[in-house]
């Protein structure tokens, strides 16, 4: 934790100092994105219908966004994409049944709402997409996330003290989808939905444009209990299944979940990691016998290579910790943006190939 | 229209009513009425369904029930006498006061009797690492020394602030061999050891036992402790109708997580007509000051650390830093049974203040000759607000549940500086 802290401190000096320097447009916010700004002054994304592409540049900096753009792979149109939901399929449905067309793999990063803050939170999610994610996971942040190991519990940590709740994430997820149609995914506690209201929670969530929930400490026994408010809501319940879980049981959660699987890659919290451990690659075969449904995997995804090996037997990875440890990790934002553009990329161009 | 199909919704859910409560389902266990439960993440669901069976097992096994008995007598010193305090009974000039002294248990508190129910537990399932968290030290303590009686390897998860407030008993727990992990995220105390203990515990699922210290958690810890803790209710019994040849009117308790309450309380449910249970949340500051650990009294439904509760949490959720000056009762939340049994009208549930109870901690060591831990002085303090308005042939059973040696300097620096 204190490292986290310090370099956070370390983080807000710099770009103080930078600002000191050149930028008039000093605030007290301590991720200045004015420096990467070009002309645009909304906060709101003006991304619609734009292609973030470049003649032979890697990086672009076009409005907010930051694509790596290069040969032709990781380059997005980004434009509002027809949703006409037909046959009862989900927008999350629908991107992995694209993706098995081409027979490509999914990429879901995961973005703590309002860390560094609610603007830079903003862009990420939209350099994310840019660079070619199928489907961004939003943390709400929690007091107390069990779940999480020190990246995200820092980030949380950080949005919390922004002022984020729950009213703010959907605010911020209809500005997002002013410009952006990608399927959001929204990640919270179980304490959270409950002191909002459940139905409430469910229903605001809808209206804001939220198209899954993953809830961790919710699991196959507590979820019977208030299914009814999920099977009434169009929002997917996307269900986790662990290492550890037995076959029977696997059943049972592939059975329930929606939109896809998210199957935790490690007997741990979410967290940076080099390895993937044998029995994964088992876990996965195991669940692919028994279910159709796309399988997501998540927790200590971090490097290429583990996604190389994994991806073969997954539909898509999800990745957080590694992504916003770099932008803890980078001396200013826009070039942590930078660095995650890059990461991304790679990742998306693994994952695509 | 729409509130039509809300309706609908609220109709057909089987899981909460219109207000939100919590329904209990037969197919569901560990419920106490609407709460308790198990929100954990997936990868604990089988561990703690391991431990319920093994549990299941071990309350039916004759051989655990006498390992433990022995233990219990040999090693903890059981049974811990009901004694009477005659000087604080004349000093307060009303009902008679008798303090159930766990405080003379090994280690100082009632927390040895869990913690070796649970360790034997642990040896009967193979497991060969033991973790706890820890709050005032005591759990942390007795499990060190009882994974040092069973040769066991043993890690303590302490917040950074009570590392600092009790630092007496991180030594004890350095010297039984334990290593103790110091917590510095959120408030630094109780709730984040817990978060961290079952952090850890889910990255070492495989060998290792995490033995928790009250009647909090995903089930079955709220069950499995009360049992194990009530023994202390099962002789309290024996000895007042040895003494009074009847059942007391009243027993006092701290609430924290609600371990020694609930032990000592649970025995004597059934005779509620003429006992009155009463449990001592910590007031704090005060509760308009919003700096206390009174879950019961001032927090609201809601889940937190696996289990369906009261809480203390802002209207978003988030869980809210409880305060106290005993390092024990400085926890936001509290045991899903206490709720129950409040709705159920079976315990009453109040609060005493800080400086109340360090009253009560120099009363009682003035009077007696017993230095009460800072938790049980919570249980004191109400006891000397209620006995001098009751006749002489009343009867009080206070539950002493420490001693406070270990709360010698957080009582000296509150003295200094008040």
């Amino acid at each position: 934790m204190n490292k986290f802290n310090l370099k956070k401190n370390k983080f807000n000096n710099n770009i103080n100092n930078k600002n000191n320097k050149g930028n008039k447009n000093n605030s007290n916010i301590s991720f200045d994105v004015n420096d990467m700004k070009n002309n645009d002054n909304d906060n709101k994304f003006n991304i619609e219908n734009k292609t973030v592409i470049g003649a032979n540049a890697n990086i672009i900096i076009d409005a907010n966004i930051i694509a790596i753009a290069n040969n032709g792979i990781g380059i997005k149109t980004i434009a509002k994409t027809e949703t006409n939901n037909f046959s009862g399929k989900s927008k999350i449905d629908l991107v992995f049944e694209k993706l098995r067309v081409k027979n490509q793999k999914g990429f879901i990063p995961f973005v703590t709402c309002g860390y560094p803050d609610l603007d830079g939170y903003k862009k990420l999610v939209n350099v994310l997409e840019a660079n070619g994610a199928d489907i961004i996971e939003i943390g709400i942040p929690f007091s107390d996330p069990l779940a999480d190991g020190p990246i995200i519990q820092t980030t949380s940590k950080i949005a919390l003290d922004n002022g984020i709740n729950t009213d703010i994430v959907f605010n911020s997820i209809k500005e997002i989808r002013n410009g952006s149609s990608i399927p959001l995914v929204l990640m919270t506690y179980f304490n959270t939905i409950y002191s909002y209201g459940i139905n409430k929670f469910l229903k605001n969530a809808e209206e804001a444009g939220v198209d899954g929930l993953i809830i961790p400490d919710l699991p196959l026994e507590e979820y019977y209990n208030c299914k009814d408010y999920f099977e009434e809501s169009k929002i997917d319940n996307i269900m986790l299944a662990s290492l550890r879980s037995n076959q029977e049981r696997l059943k049972r959660i592939s059975n329930i979940t929606k939109g896809f699987l998210y199957c935790v890659s490690v007997k741990g919290v979410t967290g940076v990691r080099n390895k993937i451990d044998i029995e994964v690659i088992e876990f996965l075969k195991r669940l692919k016998e028994i279910t159709d449904v796309p399988l997501a995997l998540g927790f200590g995804i971090s490097t290429i290579s583990q996604i190389n090996e994994v991806k073969k037997y997954c539909d898509a990875v999800i990745m957080g910790s590694k992504i916003l440890s770099v932008l803890l990790n980078s001396d200013n934002f826009s070039n942590g943006l930078e660095s995650i553009s890059r990461l991304v990329y790679e990742i998306n161009s693994a994952l695509k190939s | 229209m729409k509130e039509e199909k809300d309706n609908t919704i609220l109709k057909k859910k089987t899981g909460f009513d219109k207000q939100n409560n919590y329904k209990n389902k037969k197919f569901l266990k560990g419920y106490f009425g609407d709460y308790g439960g198990r929100f954990v993440p997936e990868i604990l669901i089988g561990a703690l369904e391991e431990l319920e069976n093994e549990y299941k097992l071990a309350k039916k096994d004759k051989q655990f029930h006498k390992e433990l008995d022995y233990y219990l007598k040999n090693y903890a010193g059981r049974p811990t006498p009901l004694y009477f305090a005659k000087r604080l009974t004349s000093y307060l000039g009303g009902a008679k006061i008798y303090l159930k002294r766990e405080d003379l248990c090994h280690l100082g508190a009632h927390k040895i009797n869990n913690t070796l129910g649970q360790v034997l537990l642990a040896k009967k399932m193979n497991k060969k690492n033991i973790i706890a968290e820890t709050g005032a030290g005591q759990h942390g303590v007795s499990t060190a020394a009882v994974a040092a009686l069973f040769n066991m390897k043993c890690k303590i998860f302490m917040g950074s602030i009570d590392i600092e407030r009790q630092h007496p008993n991180v030594e004890r727990m350095k010297l039984l061999g334990a290593e103790v992990v110091e917590v510095n995220t959120g408030s630094k105390t109780l709730k984040d050891a817990v978060n961290e203990a079952i952090r850890y515990w889910v990255s070492n699922i495989d060998d290792t036992y995490y033995v928790l210290g009250s009647v909090v958690g995903p089930h079955p810890y709220p069950t499995m402790v009360r049992d194990f803790q009530s023994v202390i209710g099962l002789e309290t019994r024996k000895q007042i109708m040895r003494f009074e040849k009847r059942l007391p009117d009243y027993i006092i308790a701290c609430v924290g997580g609600g371990s020694n309450s609930i032990g000592i309380f649970y025995p004597f449910l059934k005779d509620t007509d003429k006992v009155n249970l009463v449990g001592i949340e910590a007031g704090g500051k005060g509760i308009e000051s919003g700096l206390h650990g009174a879950s019961l009294t001032s927090g609201s439904k809601g889940i937190f650390q696996g289990t369906f509760s009261y809480v203390l949490q802002d209207n978003f959720g988030q869980i809210r830093e409880a305060y106290s000056i005993s390092a024990g009762l400085d926890y936001p939340g509290v045991g899903p049974e206490h709720v129950f049994l409040r709705d159920a009208g079976k315990v009453k549930y109040t609060y005493i203040m800080d400086d109340e109870a360090i009253n009560a901690f120099k009363t009682l060591s003035e009077l007696e000759g017993i230095i009460p831990a800072l938790e049980s002085s919570h249980a004191i303090a109400y006891a000397m607000k209620i006995a001098p308005n009751l006749s002489k042939d009343k009867v009080i059973i206070i539950n002493l549940s420490g001693r406070g040696d270990k709360d010698m300097e957080s009582v000296i620096k509150y003295l200094k500086s008040n």
